[in-house]
């Protein structure tokens, strides 16, 4: 019995078998879009944004207004080795909220962004 | 045509170095881009900061920009390189941290300046290494707080293309 084509078979599975991972890396909790849909420019307050959404990650003072920033960062990095070739594609998206207030804290802005949920495992040469 | 000994040793040679010796092919994407062409749709002096909200969503970076105006950023990047890799692991440490700091050096984006009643004053497209000084030379909110990948001693040639 010819062994020679199970044999090779073997080997380049073992080659090639351990030789790829996928990993995920999140940073910060999602953002909740029903949470963000509760609030209401003009009506929310600090307070308000405060319940719905938590601490923001970053604070910015606009002369006496204020914006605050809210993201959540989803990666993905499918990688392949090749003996000594190497594959990889690292796809990063982000969930971000930005909530603008005047003076008095009432909400005057918000813009949302939700993304985290395409970041996709690929091959650097996929579209 | 190689002998049968020297196709053994190279292979041996591949086998032995794959861990420490790679040619890499990557890509690393941030976010989406955003159409030039939605850009003419906002105009200096009539549009305000919600219309630039509900078309392009969040930004990434808001910062003020002199005394009555503040600034918003949008960036995106798609890095493709192939490169030649040599390293030696010491030790290994990750930190899940998202490090901004590496990023700003590499975006490419738009920013926006708007008054003290949101009018859109002017818009700029290009690096925001360029063109997002202000934000960028604003203190980090959390000193100590990037990417602590290091403990590798490695070098890296190869070619890299950016595509926006």
């Amino acid at each position: 019995m010819n062994q020679r084509p199970f044999l090779l078979g073997t080997v380049l599975l073992g080659l090639l078998l351990p030789s790829c991972f996928i990993s995920r890396v999140r940073v910060n909790e999602a953002i909740d879009p029903v949470a963000y849909g509760r609030l209401e420019v003009g009506k929310s307050t600090q307070d308000d944004v405060l319940q719905e959404l938590g601490a923001p990650a970053d604070i910015v003072q606009l002369g006496f207004r204020s914006a605050w920033r809210y993201d959540h960062t989803h990666s993905k990095n499918a990688t392949s080795f090749f003996v000594v070739l190497a594959l990889q594609n690292v796809d990063t998206v982000q969930d971000r909220v930005w909530a603008f207030f005047d003076e008095e804290g009432l909400l005057t802005h918000i813009g949302a962004t939700f993304d985290a949920d395409k970041a996709e495992y690929q091959f650097p040469f996929s579209d | 045509m190689l002998s049968q000994p020297a196709k053994g040793l190279a292979v041996a040679i591949c086998l032995a170095c794959s861990s420490c010796v790679r040619v890499q092919w990557n890509r690393a994407m941030f976010c989406r881009g955003i159409d030039s062409n939605e850009l003419t749709v906002l105009r200096a002096g009539e549009s305000q900061l919600n219309d630039c909200l509900e078309l392009f969503g969040s930004p990434l970076y808001v910062w003020q920009a002199g005394a009555d105006q503040y600034a918003v950023a949008y960036g995106w990047d798609m890095d493709k390189g192939w490169g030649i890799n040599v390293s030696i692991p010491v030790t290994q440490e990750f930190s899940a941290s998202f490090d901004y700091d590496d990023l700003d050096r590499r975006l490419y984006g738009i920013v926006m300046t708007f008054d003290a009643n949101d009018q859109l004053q002017y818009q700029r497209q290009g690096f925001l290494s360029e063109i997002a000084e202000g934000y960028l030379r604003r203190p980090s909110s959390f000193p100590g707080s990037g990417d602590e990948v290091g403990s590798e001693e490695s070098s890296n040639q190869g070619a890299e293309e950016q595509s926006h």
